[in-house]
């Protein structure tokens, strides 16, 4: 358990306050990008990115806290991302081409 | 062995925000997507390895590996219909 050694350096509450920090301005950013795309496809760009944001804050959870199964969390969350990035993506082709 | 873990927590932390300020100012669609997709997955790919380190078991590891081969195939794959259904728009 290598993250009691870390403790001795830096404060593990400060890592997860600044981390929390980066990951609330990537999270807003994605909401901006999906608020107003100039695009369509700035829309699906800004969910796919939103969803990567929260695999990533799923993993940083079983770092912090300690616990595996926040893992089978964000594989869940990579797999339903990917199928609503496809469909997305195959309904507006569908709809330029007829 | 803490610097190394230090280290990768502060990569990928610039990676995420490195990401998302490329949401944000590139001009193109094609360039946003560029940018974040490479961005997201890498960030995902070191905070797992950071799991790793901190808790090595061989359940842990096969579930690292599946999860680390979803988020690259996922990614370029999704990259992939996004590209084409805005070319040909």
């Amino acid at each position: 358990m290598f993250s009691d050694s870390l403790n001795e350096i830096i404060s593990l509450d400060k890592i997860n306050f600044y981390t929390s920090i980066s990951f609330s301005i990537a999270i807003l950013i994605a909401m901006y990008r999906l608020w107003k795309g100039p695009n369509d496809f700035d829309r699906i760009i800004g969910l796919e990115f939103l969803s990567g944001v929260s695999v990533s804050i799923a993993v940083w959870s079983a770092f912090i806290y300690n616990h595996d199964t926040y893992i089978d969390v964000a594989l869940a969350i990579a797999s339903l991302s990917f199928i609503g990035t496809w469909i997305f993506s195959k309904l507006y082709t569908r709809k330029e081409t007829e | 062995m803490s610097i190394l873990i230090l280290l990768i927590i502060i990569l990928s932390n610039l990676f995420i925000i490195g990401g998302a300020l490329a949401l944000i100012r590139f001009p193109d669609s094609i360039s946003r997507l560029h940018a974040t997709g490479k961005a997201g997955s890498f960030c995902v790919i070191l905070l797992l390895i950071l799991v790793f380190i901190n808790n090595p078991s061989l359940y842990n590891f096969f579930k690292i590996l599946l999860l680390s081969f979803l988020v690259y195939f996922t990614s370029s794959q999704a990259a992939q219909l996004i590209a084409k259904a805005s070319y040909k728009n």
